[in-house]
């Protein structure tokens, strides 16, 4: 057992705030690198100490292993905490920690690689009896083969490239007539994205539901289920809104997940938490997907409901320390995450970096709010454009949904436009008030990405024009009290938009 | 002391006009109806209204005749023009949006269908830039023509690099 006195955070933004205040009230020092576009960041202000790792492009910063290992060496610091993202699922930063005797926040190398490698990842999920998603284990080039793999499914079935992603020599097939097209189709689109025409075959989970177990296990082979999260709300594969418990998940079901999770991390010698990632079918019946072998984005939901801190779990464990008893875990009520992005959702989602002039984030009872920008704070170009992830927890969803429409209704802020409004129209669907959801739900309504009108223009207008009106004249003090300064104000003011107007 | 306005939204032309008594409460009149509105600013961008009793929590963000308004987590845009301004240019300005389209953030060029020298209507595609595992197409921001291409198709762009300048 090493007790943890200084760490070094290989990240930025809002996860590295929030790691270096649960070190903080552990009493480690923590260390940042930070890049050139991020040398005014919060995350920054808030460490102990700060170096800087090179230019802006990740490639240069925040995946930079060589620098980094370097500042950890200078530094002096006992352990690394990856965040998620960058480094985080690379085995080179977990494997390296190990050479240089400095302890991982996360699992080992090999862990990390196993899981890493979705083919290896299936493999041994289903060695471990946990269901995975009826395909080949293997590639196929044969239209015969792929026939009997297609009627021994059933269908629908997926054709993927074996070689790559990205929707590229995908094709979906809904009946045996349909087969032989698609084959042809997806291998050649296959064969020149990516110079290998071979294709798996996959069973399709129609409507599916994404639903994710988080796990956590420590040195000494105790094993925690710590719920699970439906992260369902997505957009091209991307997650919007997260949410814990499950709106809809039946006891058992929900335990088998929990016991196939662990069996997994078992498998694999898992040390830290951890995600595994399910889908689910209208008859709740469960798939793997893949492992996440880091802390996640949406971990905070998970927090809400079990008043744990998982960094300070993450911390323990990787001190060698012990993991409470499984009936020690409670959980209560239900919490919401919305992830705040710097995108105009009108504009098909480009994202719109730039500087938030004006920043009030909601609060009042229930209310979380994880956010690595404070009012004046550029989003940079280089990097995913999220603003803050808030988040709200209530004594059931019903009253989460509430809660987040008024939080959300409460959001200020400016300078970048945000998807504010279009997950308000998200939590307000009839859908999602119902618990009716899955991954494809959003493509069914094209009309979320059009902006509703109902704005309360006159007023809007007359503000402006009264605005307009009075800038050209001395403005009426708004103080009773009169002193120099509250003089000198009014007029820096009018000097001010005096000079804005030219 | 009263004000006539114009707003255009998108393309659409509102008028009204503004009056500040010397006593009472500021009023906006369009056609026949009118809006008195208990106006407190609290500075930089931000005020509230009351408007019969309703509450409105508003922020104003300006640049020239272009506004940006925030409400209840929500943004609309819009131009104003006073009397002022609308007698110097001689009736509505044309959009003073700039005519430079720029990508927010780096990436490769996927498409070009802008030509230099052709007239382009506002909203009309004119490139594509593949970021972050998806294609952004990027529309003219107002009626023009092409000035400038200053990338090629396959070229990777920074965050902010000038792609297409519109005259």
């Amino acid at each position: 057992m090493k007790k943890i006195k200084k760490i070094l955070i290989t990240n930025r933004g809002e996860i590295a705030v929030r790691i270096i205040r649960t070190c903080r009230e552990m009493g480690i020092q923590t260390v940042v690198g930070f890049s050139e576009a991020d040398r005014s960041s919060l995350f920054v202000a808030m460490a102990d100490e700060a170096y800087l790792l090179g230019k802006a492009p990740s490639s240069e910063s925040y995946l930079n292993l060589r620098k980094i290992l370097e500042i950890a060496q200078k530094t002096n610091v006992d352990a690394i905490h990856p965040g998620y993202g960058f480094l985080s699922e690379r085995s080179e930063l977990s494997e390296a920690c190990e050479q240089a005797r400095i302890l991982f926040v996360g699992p080992s190398a090999q862990a990390i690689a196993a899981m890493g490698d979705k083919i290896r990842a299936r493999a041994l999920a289903e060695k471990a009896k946990i269901p995975i998603i009826p395909g080949s284990f293997e590639p196929v080039s044969d239209l015969k083969q792929i026939q009997k793999l297609a009627n021994d499914m059933k269908y629908p079935v997926l054709i993927k490239a074996a070689a790559g992603g990205g929707g590229k020599g995908m094709r979906v097939v809904k009946k045996n007539e349909e087969l032989s097209s698609a084959f042809q189709m997806a291998s050649s689109e296959a064969k020149k994205a990516f110079g290998d025409e071979r294709v798996y075959v996959e069973k399709v989970v129609e409507k599916p539901r994404h639903v994710e177990i988080q796990i956590a296990r420590d040195f000494h082979g105790n094993g925690l289920f710590l719920f699970e999260r439906e992260c369902s709300t997505q957009r091209r594969h991307q997650k919007i809104i997260e949410e814990a418990p499950c709106a809809d998940l039946k006891e058992d079901v929900r335990q088998k997940m929990a016991e196939a999770s662990l069996r997994l991390a078992e498998a694999v010698d898992y040390h830290g938490v951890g995600t595994v990632e399910y889908l689910l079918d209208d008859k709740q019946n469960f798939y793997f997907l893949e492992m996440n072998t880091r802390l996640q984005v949406e971990h905070t939901v998970t927090e809400m409901i079990t008043g744990l801190d998982l960094v300070r779990l993450q911390i323990l464990m990787a001190q060698g320390e012990k993991l409470p008893s499984q009936k020690m875990i409670q959980k209560r009520g239900h919490a919401i995450q919305c992830r705040i992005y710097a995108e105009d959702p009108y504009q098909n989602f480009l994202p719109c970096p730039g500087t938030l002039t004006f920043y009030e984030p909601p609060e009042g009872p229930g209310i979380r709010h994880d956010t690595g920008v404070v009012a004046g704070s550029r989003i940079p170009v280089d990097y995913d454009p999220l603003i803050a992830k808030l988040v709200v927890h209530a004594e059931t969803r019903e009253l989460a949904i509430q809660k987040m429409l008024r939080a959300l209704s409460e959001y200020k802020l400016g300078g970048v436009t945000s998807n504010l409004e279009f997950l308000q129209t998200l939590i307000a669907s009839k859908e999602f008030i119902q618990g009716k959801i899955h991954t494809q739900f959003l493509d069914a309504h094209p009309e979320f990405e059009k902006q509703h009108d109902d704005f309360p223009f006159e007023i809007i207008f007359g503000v402006a024009a009264y605005e307009m009106m009075t800038s050209l004249e001395a403005p009426a003090s708004e103080s009773p009290q009169t002193s120099i300064w509250y003089g000198n104000q009014s007029s820096w003011r009018l000097q001010g938009m005096i000079e804005g107007l030219k | 002391m009263k004000k006539d306005f114009l707003v255009r939204q998108k393309d659409q032309e509102t008028k009204f006009f503004m009056e500040l008594p010397k006593e009472g409460k500021p009023v906006l009149t369009k056609g026949k109806t009118s809006w008195e509105l208990d106006i407190k600013s609290f500075g930089e961008g931000r005020y509230n209204v009351l408007h019969e009793g309703r509450v409105y929590d508003i922020h104003l963000e300006r640049n020239k005749n272009e506004w940006t308004a925030f409400w209840r987590g929500r943004k609309v845009v819009f131009e104003l023009f006073d009397e002022r301004i609308l007698r110097r240019s001689g009736g509505v300005p044309q959009s003073e949006k700039s005519g430079t389209i720029s990508s927010p953030m780096p990436g490769k060029v996927v498409k070009i269908s802008a030509k230099e020298g052709r007239t382009v209507k506002s909203g009309e595609g004119l490139i594509v830039v593949e970021a972050m595992k998806m294609e952004n197409e990027f529309k003219a921001p107002r009626d023009g023509v092409v000035k400038a291409i200053k990338v090629s198709e396959g070229d990777a762009v920074e965050g902010g690099q000038t792609l297409i300048e519109i005259e």
